[in-house]
Parts: C-alpha cells; sequence; structure tokens
C-alpha cells in the first residue's frame, strides 16, 4: 500500500516538474520569437523606407531635367546606389557577418550619395521657388532622418534578442530551436565624414 | 562786438541738444505700449494746431497796427512758432529713440543672460507636462514672455482635447551638441510624448538657431515634414530672424492648430513681444514710423521756408532752407495683449502618453 502511494507521490512530481520545464521553457521560446520578431520588423522599416525613397527620386528627376544645369551625374549615383541597397536581400535572423557587412556597405554608399544630392540643390537656385522641388527636396532630407531612426530601432531591437538568446540558460535551447545571434548595422567606414548634418540646413 | 546775439544763439543750441537729451531718457524709462504711429502724428497734429493759432493769433494782434508794424509783429510771432516746432520735433523725434534704445538695451540684456546659461539635452530639460497636463511649453530659459507662454499652452490644449495631439514644446539657448535631433528622439524615449503614437515635439535652439519639428510616428501622414517646413518657413523663420521668439513661437503654435483643425492659417500680423505685450510688425511698422517722421520734418521745414520768405525773413531765392534734424526712430508699440481663451478643462495629473518617433519632420538653422 505504501510503495503505491510512494509511486503515485513520484509520477505526481515528476509530471508537475514536466508542467514547470514546460511552462518555462514555452516562456523563454515565446520571449526569443517576440524579440525576433521586433528585430525583423525594425529590418522590415529600413526596407521600406529605401523604397518610400524611389517615389521621390523619380518626382525629382523629373524636375530637374527641366532645369538648365541639370548634371545627370548626381541623381543618377543616388539611383543606382539605392537600387544597390534595395537589392541586397538578406535574412537578418540567419546571415553571415560578411552578409550583413555589404549590406551595411550599401546603406552606406547611398547616404553619402544622397548626402551629395541634397547639397547641390543650391546648384539649381531658379527651383528653389519651385513648391514641388522644395517639397521633393525636404521628403529626401526627411527620410534621411528616418532611415538613421529606423536603423538605430533595429539595432536596439537586435541587442535586446542578441541579451535574450545568449543568457544562460535561454542559449542552451536558443541552438535547439534555431535561433541564430543577429548582426546589428554599422555604418561603414568614411560615412561618418561624409554624412550630411541635416540640423546645419539654413533657411535663407 | 555785440555778445548778445551769438551768446543767445549759443544757449538755444545748447538748451536745443539738452531738450533732445532729456526727451531720450524720458524715453528709455517710457512705456512701450503706445501705437507706434502717435508721436509722428500727434506731432503733426500739434504743429498744424500751432499754425492755425499763429495764423489768427496775428490776424487779432496786427489788425490795428500799420502795415510796417504788422509785418514785424508777424515776424516776430511766427519766428517763435517756427522755434516751438522745431523744438517739439525735437523732443518727440528724441523720445521715440529713447524708447528704441531701451527695447534695443532689453534684447541685448536677455541675449546677454542666455549666453551664461546652460546648454539643455532631453535628461535635464523641465517638463511641466509630467507635473500638469495642461502645460506643453518648457522655457527654462525665459525666452519667452510669461503671457506667450500661456497664450501657446492654450492653443496646444485645444490640440490636444479637440484633435488628439499631445505636444512639447521646448525653446532654449543652447541645446547639448548643438542637435536638436538629438534631443527630439531623446525627449521622445524618456517621455514617450503622444498617445497612440500622435504625438509632436517641437525643439528650438535660440541661440544655436537651430530647431526642428517632430510628429509622431502615426502623426506623419497627417502632418507631412512638407508641412512642418512650411509652417517652419512662415512663422517660425521670420519672425527668430527678427529677434522675435514669442512671435515665432506663439504662430508657429497657432499654425499647427489651424492646419491639423483645417482652418484658416493665421497672419503673421501681430507680434509678441519679450514684455508679454503686443506690438505691430516691427519691420514694416518701424519703416512706415520712420517716414511719418521725415514727411513732419519736410512738410514743416517747408512750411517754415515759405513762410519766412512771405514775410521777408529769407530773401526769394527758390530753395529751401535746410537745418539738421535728429534722425527719427520708431518703436516697438503694443495695443491690448490677447490670446485664445484659455479653454480646455483643468487637468491635474502629468505624464504623456506613451508615443514614438520614426524619424519623420523637419529641422534646420536660420
Amino acid at each position: 500500500m505504501d510503495k503505491k502511494y510512494i509511486g503515485l507521490g513520484c509520477l505526481g512530481v515528476l509530471v508537475l516538474a514536466v508542467i514547470i520545464i514546460f511552462v518555462w521553457v514555452k516562456g523563454m521560446y515565446n520571449g526569443m520569437v517576440s524579440t525576433q520578431e521586433e528585430a525583423k520588423t525594425a529590418w522590415s522599416n529600413i526596407d521600406v523606407i529605401l523604397k518610400r525613397n524611389q517615389q521621390n527620386l523619380n518626382s525629382l528627376e523629373n524636375i530637374l531635367k527641366g532645369a538648365v544645369q541639370y548634371n545627370e551625374e548626381t541623381l543618377k549615383e543616388v539611383i543606382e546606389a539605392r537600387a544597390k541597397a534595395t537589392s541586397i536581400t538578406i535574412d537578418p535572423t540567419n546571415c553571415t557577418p560578411d552578409q550583413m557587412k555589404q549590406w551595411s556597405q550599401a546603406q552606406g554608399d547611398f547616404d553619402r550619395a544622397l548626402g551629395r544630392l541634397l547639397m547641390v540643390k543650391e546648384a539649381y537656385p531658379e527651383l528653389q521657388a519651385n513648391e514641388h522641388f522644395r517639397t521633393v527636396m525636404v521628403e529626401l532630407e526627411g527620410s534621411v532622418n528616418r532611415l538613421s531612426e529606423a536603423r538605430r530601432k533595429y539595432n536596439e531591437a537586435v541587442k535586446t534578442y542578441n541579451i535574450k538568446v545568449r543568457s544562460f540558460p535561454n542559449t542552451i535551447f536558443a541552438g535547439m530551436f534555431g535561433f541564430n545571434v543577429m548582426f546589428p548595422y554599422e555604418a561603414p567606414q568614411g560615412t561618418e565624414e561624409d554624412t550630411t548634418d541635416f540640423s546645419g540646413i539654413v533657411h535663407e | 562786438m555785440n555778445w548778445k546775439k551769438p551768446t543767445l544763439g549759443c544757449l538755444g543750441l545748447l538748451s536745443f541738444v539738452a531738450l533732445g537729451y532729456y526727451g531720450i531718457k524720458l524715453g528709455e524709462g517710457g512705456d512701450f505700449t503706445m501705437w507706434p504711429y502717435i508721436l509722428p502724428i500727434g506731432t503733426a497734429l500739434a504743429l498744424i494746431v500751432m499754425v492755425i493759432f499763429g495764423y489768427l493769433f496775428t490776424a487779432r494782434k496786427t489788425k490795428d497796427h500799420k502795415p510796417k508794424k504788422q509785418n514785424a509783429l508777424a515776424r516776430r510771432i511766427w519766428s517763435y512758432i517756427f522755434a516751438l516746432g522745431f523744438i517739439l520735433i525735437n523732443f518727440t523725434a528724441c523720445y521715440n529713440c529713447g524708447v528704441n534704445f531701451a527695447i534695443s538695451d532689453q534684447e541685448e540684456a536677455v541675449k546677454t543672460s542666455l549666453m551664461d546659461k546652460p546648454t539643455w539635452s532631453a535628461d535635464n530639460i523641465p517638463m511641466p507636462h509630467m507635473e500638469d497636463h495642461s502645460l506643453y511649453v518648457s522655457n527654462p530659459d525665459d525666452i519667452l514672455s510669461e503671457e506667450v507662454v500661456d497664450s501657446i499652452n492654450s492653443t496646444l490644449l485645444t490640440l490636444d482635447d479637440e484633435l488628439g495631439i499631445e505636444s512639447a514644446m521646448v525653446i532654449v539657448g543652447h541645446i547639448e551638441d548643438d542637435d536638436p535631433i538629438a534631443m527630439v528622439r531623446g525627449i521622445y524615449n524618456k517621455y514617450k510624448v503622444g498617445r497612440d503614437d500622435r504625438g509632436l515635439v517641437i525643439v528650438v535652439g535660440y541661440l544655436d538657431h537651430s530647431y526642428f519639428i517632430a510628429p509622431g510616428s502615426n502623426l506623419e501622414a497627417e502632418l507631412t515634414d512638407a508641412e512642418t517646413d512650411y509652417l517652419a518657413e512662415t512663422y517660425l523663420l521670420p519672425s527668430m530672424k527678427a529677434e522675435q521668439p514669442d512671435s515665432g513661437m506663439l504662430y508657429l503654435a497657432r499654425g499647427i492648430y489651424a492646419l491639423m483643425a483645417d482652418k484658416e492659417q493665421p497672419h503673421m500680423a501681430t507680434f509678441q513681444s519679450r514684455s508679454g505685450e503686443r506690438v505691430d510688425d516691427f519691420a514694416d511698422d518701424a519703416c512706415s514710423a520712420y517716414m511719418c517722421f521725415f514727411f513732419v520734418i519736410l512738410g514743416w521745414l517747408i512750411f517754415t521756408a515759405f513762410k519766412m520768405e512771405s514775410l521777408g525773413i529769407l530773401p526769394n531765392s527758390g530753395s529751401y532752407s535746410s537745418s539738421s534734424s535728429r534722425g527719427s526712430s520708431s518703436s516697438y508699440s503694443s495695443g491690448s495683449s490677447s490670446s485664445y481663451s484659455s479653454g480646455g478643462s483643468s487637468h491635474s495629473s502629468g505624464g504623456y502618453g506613451g508615443g514614438s518617433w520614426s524619424g519623420g519632420g523637419s529641422g534646420g538653422r536660420w
């Protein structure tokens, strides 16, 4: 009789332990999924902003073609840089450091080209009074801030995810469930010097 | 040699200068609430009255005398009137100058006091909204007058109650690292301005000459970058360039409300001076008041020349006599102060609504 109760007790403890472990692992797994999804969303937002720029660049091209001093080189450079930046499609949850570096480099090239374009607007004085031109330039300037903010939020989301994935005991199960470390965006070398400080844009 | 006339002449000139100096001193301690044209128009009216009085008095005094004596009497009377006229113009013009100097000194004092102020960031900027939900303006360096701050708070409260746009308007002397974007980001991250991400943060570094207007993530579609740029170009920048921060911030707030509520945009006809009084547009009215004084002086000179010529004081040379006169200047003036009626319910508790920013908005420098 006693042996029967002991057996039942052990079974109960075992079941309880299994339930506790299940709840714990479920919470851990869901937490990793949640932070990973936030990082992926932040990543997508960068892409959305880049794609949004295309419409503004097309409008700008149409406006500038009518300008006397139109120099298509600068605008072409931006369009090509944007196309390259959006063509490099990587999965941030499953990529190598080299792939991320390549993507970051493309982002940096786009930033530099866009910065040069925004400074070139002084070369088209006759367009300064053109409302459409002004609107497009303001939107492009705004997109620089949005990109910067989107990348910053992506890096924060990646940091939160990586902390969760690499912390003990999460790290034991992370590999088991396929949660790999993500790589943050790093501005490529030389971007800081070329990055345009749009807070310095002087309104005459 | 007869020293009487030269001595009297010197004494008269000294008195003229002394009166002008007295007028300046009086103006410096004067009231800035006058309508700008009151001095030139008042002076012109006083001169007209003097001329009419002169004709009537001369006619009355000389009617019983012989022509030669009439002429001598008339010349004496009119000489006094001309002198009085120039004294009056001298005094009112110098008074105007004094008022102008006082306002310039006030501007300089504010600027100088601002130079010693600390640099502000999102970490140390006081946010009155955290204590009281009806306060949206942070003005730690007292760049804006109290009355203007109250008026802006009233406008932003209306914006919050009617349109659900929770805002934070910050104006300081210096921003840390001269980076308004970083300050905007910091404010959004720390205070989470905006319910349902419909926040609006405006940061102005008055001495840095920088600004940024940042709508929240869900407000960007309604208040686009182009619209924030338009509002800044229309209301903020002209006033900041004219060193009228009261006017700039007040009309920016009103412009935002008008745009979001689909109402008629306010016209930049009135400014708010740092003393909190309403003044007319400085650039236009200063110029107009100067022109008024110029025409008054010119008119008096022409009349004096013609009259002196007709009385035989001046030979009939066909040229006008010239006299030096002090340059006139205009002053700030004000009417009754006005503001939007402070409506809205009373808010006792503080705190923002958990909003975020995704990088939208526009900014720059002036």
